[in-house]
């Protein structure tokens, strides 16, 4: 039964994802409030992880392949967070497409439960399963639309990722067959105890796995679907993809550094790979955004700058060995901080999108005085995006640097910098148009509830963090302190 | 506490005032003017106080050592007043100016909370805490100068300030992060105290460059010079407030701030010298062949600011104490004469000095404005500024290290085009005939004279009575600056002396030069437009645009084409690079290739598989292809048999022919025959999956060289009954070992099947969706 107890906060979403494919079947007609029934359980989710934080009880079972412990807590609650927020947003475009209501949320949900296995796993296996697990509604649902472009997205997505999962598949098969261990802390004594001869094929089967994750963290040269999946996915679902998945491929990626692969001979191996990609994906994600007319397909390419941007604290983490959580704190922070701002720039999106019909960036002209809330905080979230103060996203991006330079990646810093200053560009040019253009059409953008709450709720976010960062970083540090010393 | 509240007070401000312009109109202005008008009270107060320095910290995040903190010191005090003295003016100014605009809420939002950014920019005391307000400087600024975004040039100019001064920023951000690394803490005043261990850090050229890029940047110095004039778009009292009072000086104001920890090196003094030697110079000289009033006055403000940063790199006490008396007496000068231009511009309805003339009868109090405001842009005694250029010009001959007869030069030369710039801005318009105003000019309400009047008399009364303003304003202001004690003494007379001399023959030449002004204008503009067509900062700043987007549009085109074949490739292509950059940078993979010990069954069952690969490639017909595929996975099922793995072999058996049948099934429902590929694809096709076989293969041969690992499967025959009770280990390690991997399989499972039937489903009951 404990194990069924640590695996609650998972189980309920899958629960209440049953629930809901049974409450449709048995109850037709009414379906308005199948979203506040998904709300619910992550909500019960929620607190049965508070639960174990209240218990202080943190411990792995299954032999050590799964972890509770002060780091997914962490994750749980920003996976929770995020899918309230987009299940949230969602509702006016479900209700739209008016179809497939309790598949959609089951859906969302198997695929949240999917990111807290994630979180959590500490063996090969499991994290192969759990990522599929994610994936898998993520493939159907990036395809949900009736659109072409969506099932050309969902069939993109999904050929993809497949190959990746091959990739990854192939990294951990050279891993296993080097150790003989599936179970992360087994693999890194494995290769502490090996005295370096096979070091190129443990440099190689980490290649491969970070190759295989590179799909899902959005990174350069990976990154191909983003853009069209990006464009062509419901935009709830783009929100979904663009901070959830990446979230949970970045938490995974620090969890396999910091058990297996800290061994000191692969770890500058590992801050090499990183930095090189990390150079690479910053500047072609700002660069090609620079040149988008789409918003979807703009944020597609801006979450793969974001996510070479994060590549800094990665390599800084690995740059300076596994004593330094310092810059794991950084990475944690800045996916909370770029989850909420992310989120709170789709939701803006969705609702005017949703009103006018298209995402066209040009179509957003002069929105301020259609919708002024909504123009003010898609704004607002944009400079945070950009990183600017007083916005969560500066905070983030400071403390990234700030990171790499403790880590003497000063060369990637600068880089990262200009980087920034390209990225102000298409972000800010998306403000100018809102504010400075002029609308072809002056009714108003009517926002529903949903929206409405989704819309508020980050937008506070990304300002309180803004202003008071320390609740969150502490948070994140005392989630990285669970390696410490490991 | 005291402290926060007077600097953040302008945010608080700025968040009722629309509703204050709601309900009062542009009355509502000078009710608002009672907050800057507070904040100055506060800021003397500070001045007349027992203590020299006041100060107020709060931790913001304990991780980074960021405090929230402010330190006011005499740098800050003369900053403060500047800021909340000259914005309470044009808070003033502004209900006049734009009297009876709809958008006045907003703009006096946008202008308090740019007063709150620069009032907290200028008393931060932590790196961190002083950036965030460079940004909100720029950011409100931007809002400020795109106010009027009907018009197209506002938007371009707006967003070109934001992107230079942005920019910039971060590029001081990086700068101001190693600075806090290099000495240990954030503190701005800790870091001055230690200024030899910055000065010898092997992070100082790094920290200064990056600190110089954001201050030459917000500073509009050579060669980001340009958005400057751009930004002369914005409604005057914007121009008048940041542009010439405040916000260009912030640049100013960070190197003068750093001053003890990064000044005094052969470097600074190198590179703040030759900067802001090149803007003075140029900026005096672009104001020749301007017209708009609006315009020269932007010239002749990048050439003051250059000074600035050259007296700060030439860094003698001398000079330290001209670079702050020349800012009192520019922020005292520019801004007044930058209002009187909104208030003729208000008035006679252009800018133009060419459509201008004998204003003075119709506007005397603006026309004194001018004449005084000219007066000091010359440099002319009895007026402040006369003896801000005296000691600008005494530190220039002071030092003896030979480029500074290069600075001499170069305030020589300046100087008289100054002159001229000062005669076009007040004798054309005011005195001289001509010119056919396009409304008939009245006298400014006093809102719009008032403040520049007091500025101007300001000038007056420093220039005669400077003791005035040198013990508790100028001295404490140079001490911070130098970081040192030493006494100000200012006069206006010093006697016969070199700079006097200097002085009246710069003079002299200026006024030669304003009386040959249209010969020289002849001389130089043919060769000036020409310049300015081809290269110049502008153009490189818009080939950078257009240069930027080609370029991602190019690579839009050559990577993110939309082809899901070629991202397949590209996907392989880059696992392969990877795996063999990593295998080469290590000293490659050991293989171990021996097939003395292999089965001639074995031998066949390879040569099936691969056959069965080769066949599906090459297959015309999509059912041959398919059942190739078959052969593949009954053969690799077979080697699972040969290697005596039954259970995994049934398996795999089980898949291949389910997968089999579901391609045929879905060939069933497409059109038309296989397309083939051009030979060319074909080719690189084959080139590509050669490459990632081979890769393959040389892995595996690695790890097979690679000692073998202790068997797991032994470790699960013995544990499955002892541990577990199962005498079927592979259903032991399913349903029990592995529970929760095969509980996340059955969920992976179900959830792709619910997809599947909900996306047919509903896809069956759509048909006006698409065809896929």
């Amino acid at each position: 039964m404990n194990a069924l107890d640590v695996v609650a906060p998972q189980l309920a979403l899958l629960v209440t994802a049953g629930i809901l494919l049974v409450l449709e079947a048995m109850l037709p007609g009414k379906r308005r409030w199948l979203p506040y029934v998904a709300l619910m359980g992550l909500a019960v989710s929620a607190a049965w992880t508070t639960s174990w934080v209240i218990r202080d009880d943190y411990q792995t079972i299954f032999d050590g392949t799964f972890s509770l412990d002060q780091y997914s807590v962490f994750f749980y609650y920003v996976f929770a967070g995020i899918t309230a927020l987009v299940v949230l947003s969602s509702i006016d475009w479900v209700n739209t497409a008016g179809r497939g209501k309790s598949e959609y949320y089951a859906l969302l949900l198997v695929s949240t439960a999917g990111l807290m296995f994630l979180a959590g796993a500490r063996d090969l296996i499991t994290i192969f399963v759990a990522l599929e697990l994610s994936s898998i509604p993520q493939y159907i649902l990036a395809g949900w639309a009736k659109d072409r472009r969506s099932s050309e997205a969902g069939l993109k997505y999904l050929i993809l990722g497949a190959i990746s999962s091959a990739i990854l598949l192939y990294g951990m098969t050279l891993l296993f067959g080097f150790t003989g261990e599936t179970v992360l802390p087994e693999i890194g004594a494995a290769l502490a105890a090996d005295d370096g001869a096979n070091r190129a094929l443990i440099v190689v089967a980490m290649t491969m796995i970070i190759a295989g994750f590179g799909f899902k963290l959005a990174i350069v040269p990976f990154q191909m679907w983003v853009p069209d999946v990006y464009q062509g996915a419901p935009t709830p679902i783009t929100a979904y993809l663009s901070v959830g998945s990446k979230a949970a491929a970045f938490a995974v990626v620090i969890r396999v550094f910091f058990e297996a692969f800290g061994a000191d001979f692969v770890s500058n191996d590992w801050a090499n790979i990183f930095a090189v990609l990390a150079a690479i994906t910053m500047t072609l994600g700002n660069v090609l955004a620079l040149v988008q007319t789409n918003i979807k397909r703009m944020l597609g390419y801006s979450s793969v700058a974001q996510a070479g941007t994060i590549l800094i604290g990665l390599a800084a983490v690995s740059a300076s060995g596994q004593e330094f959580t310092l810059a794991a704190n950084a990475v944690l922070f800045f996916l909370a901080a770029y989850a909420f701002t992310n989120l709170g720039a789709f939701a803006a999106i969705i609702a005017i999108t949703h009103r006018i019909g298209s995402d066209e960036i040009a179509d957003f002209a002069g929105m301020w005085r259609r919708a002024p809330i909504l123009a003010a905080v898609l704004a607002f979230c944009l400079v945070s995006l950009t990183g600017i103060p007083p916005t969560a996203g500066f905070w983030a991006k400071l403390y990234v640097f700030y990171a790499g330079v403790q880590a003497d990646l000063v060369w990637l810093v600068v880089i990262g910098v200009l980087n920034t200053t390209i990225s102000a560009f298409y972000y800010l040019g998306v403000v100018r148009h809102m504010f400075l253009g002029e609308a072809e059409e002056m009714s108003p953008v009517r926002v529903s509830p949903g929206i409405g709450v989704s819309v508020a709720v980050t937008a506070a976010g990304v300002l309180i963090i803004g202003v008071f960062p320390g609740p969150v970083l502490d948070a994140a540090n005392e989630a990285v302190q669970v390696f410490a010393g490991g | 506490m005291d402290i926060a509240l007077a600097v953040l007070g302008g945010f608080a401000a700025a968040a009722v005032a629309p509703l204050v312009v709601a309900r009062a109109g542009h009355y509502g202005g000078y009710l608002l003017a009672l907050v800057p008008l507070a904040v100055f009270a506060f800021y003397l107060s500070l001045a007349f106080g027992a203590d020299d320095v006041a100060a107020v910290s709060w931790t913001w995040i304990d991780a980074l050592g960021v405090d929230f903190s402010f330190r006011i010191d005499g740098l800050s005090r003369l900053f403060g007043l500047l800021i909340s003295g000259i914005g309470a003016i044009i808070v003033v100014y502004a209900a006049g100016y734009l009297k009876g605009d709809p958008k006045l809420g907003r703009f006096y939002l946008f202008l308090l909370s740019f007063m709150g950014a620069m009032l907290g920019l200028t008393a931060a005391d932590n790196l961190v805490t002083l950036f965030v307000f460079w940004e909100l400087t720029s950011v409100t600024s931007y809002m400020l100068i795109g106010y009027k975004h009907e018009y197209q040039a506002s938007r371009d100019a707006a967003l070109q300030a934001l992107l230079v001064t942005a920019g910039g920023g971060l590029a001081m951000l990086a700068g101001l992060v190693l600075l806090g690394i290099a000495a240990d803490t954030q503190s701005i005043a800790e870091i001055n105290a230690a200024g030899d261990v910055v000065r010898d850090h092997h992070l100082y050229v790094p920290i200064l460059v990056l600190l110089l890029i954001g201050a030459a940047t917000k500073s509009a110095q050579f060669p980001f010079h340009f958005w400057l004039p751009g930004a002369m778009e914005a409604p005057t009292p914007v121009s008048a407030y940041l542009h010439s009072a405040t916000m260009v000086k912030a640049g100013v104001f960070l190197l003068a701030r750093v001053n003890p920890s990064l000044g005094g090196t052969t470097e600074w003094t190198a590179a703040l010298s030759i900067a802001g030697g090149a803007t003075m110079l140029l900026g005096a000289y672009l104001a020749l062949n301007q017209y708009d009033l609006k315009r020269i006055l932007a010239y002749t403000t990048l050439s003051a600011l250059g000074t600035l940063v050259m007296l700060l790199g030439v860094g003698t006490e001398l000079a330290l104490k001209g670079m702050v008396t020349f800012l009192l007496a520019h922020a005292l000068y520019k801004g007044a004469l930058f209002m009187m231009a909104g208030a003729v511009d208000h008035e006679a309805g252009t800018r133009d000095v060419r459509h201008l003339g004998k204003l003075a009868r119709a506007m005397p109090i603006t026309a004194a404005v001018a004449v005084i405001g000219a007066l000091s842009l010359g440099g002319f005694p009895p007026l402040f500024s006369f003896i801000g250029k005296e000691v600008l010009l005494e530190a220039t001959l002071e030092n003896e290290w030979g480029a500074f007869w290069l600075l001499l030069a170069v305030v020589a030369v300046s100087s008289p085009l100054l002159v001229v710039a000062a005669g076009v801005i007040a004798i054309r318009p005011f005195f001289q005939a001509g010119g056919e105003p396009p409304k008939h000019p009245h006298e400014a309400p006093p809102s719009m004279w008032a403040g520049p009047g007091i500025l101007a008399l300001g000038s007056v009364v420093l220039g005669l009575a400077p003791v005035l303003g040198q013990g508790w304003l100028i001295e404490p202001a140079a001490q911070a600056v130098a970081g040192e004690e030493f006494e100000v003494r200012l006069a206006l007379w010093h006697g016969f002396n070199l700079p006097l001399a200097v002085s009246a023959m710069t003079i002299a030449a200026g006024i030669v030069a304003y009386l040959f002004r249209e010969q020289l204008r002849a001389l130089t503009w043919p060769v000036e437009s020409r310049v300015a067509g081809t290269v110049g900062p502008t153009r490189g700043y818009e080939g950078f645009l257009v240069g930027i987007k080609r370029g991602s549009a190019w690579q839009t085109r050559k990577l993110q084409h939309g082809r899901l074949r070629r991202y397949v490739a590209t996907t392989a292509l880059a696992t392969v690079g990877l795996v063999a950059l990593a295998a080469f940078t290590n000293g490659g993979v050991p293989l171990a290739f021996d097939v003395g010990g292999v089965h001639f069954y074995e031998w066949f069952l390879g040569a099936l598989v691969l056959g069965g690969g080769v066949l599906t490639a090459v297959a015309r017909n999509r059912f041959f292809a398919v059942t190739a595929v078959g052969v593949v996975g009954v053969g690799v099922a077979l080697i699972f048999l040969v290697f005596s793995a039954p259970d995994l072999a049934m398996t795999q058996l089980l898949v291949d022919v389910l997968t089999v049948i579901l391609f045929v099934l879905v060939f069933y429902h497409l059109p038309g025959p296989m397309l083939q590929a051009r030979r060319g694809v074909l080719v690189r096709d084959a080139a590509l999956s050669l490459a990632v076989g081979a890769t393959m293969t040389l892995l595996v041969l690695g790890v097979v060289h690679a000692d073998r690992p202790t068997d797991v499967s032994e470790f699960y025959a013995a544990a499955a009954y002892a541990e577990a009770f199962g005498r079927n280990v592979v259903n032991v390690i399913l349903v029990d070992f592995r529970i929760l991997d095969t509980l996340g399989e059955v969920v992976v499972l179900g959830a792709a099947a619910l997809g599947a039937y909900a996306l047919l489903k509903y896809r069956a009951r759509d048909p006006e969706g698409d065809e896929q």
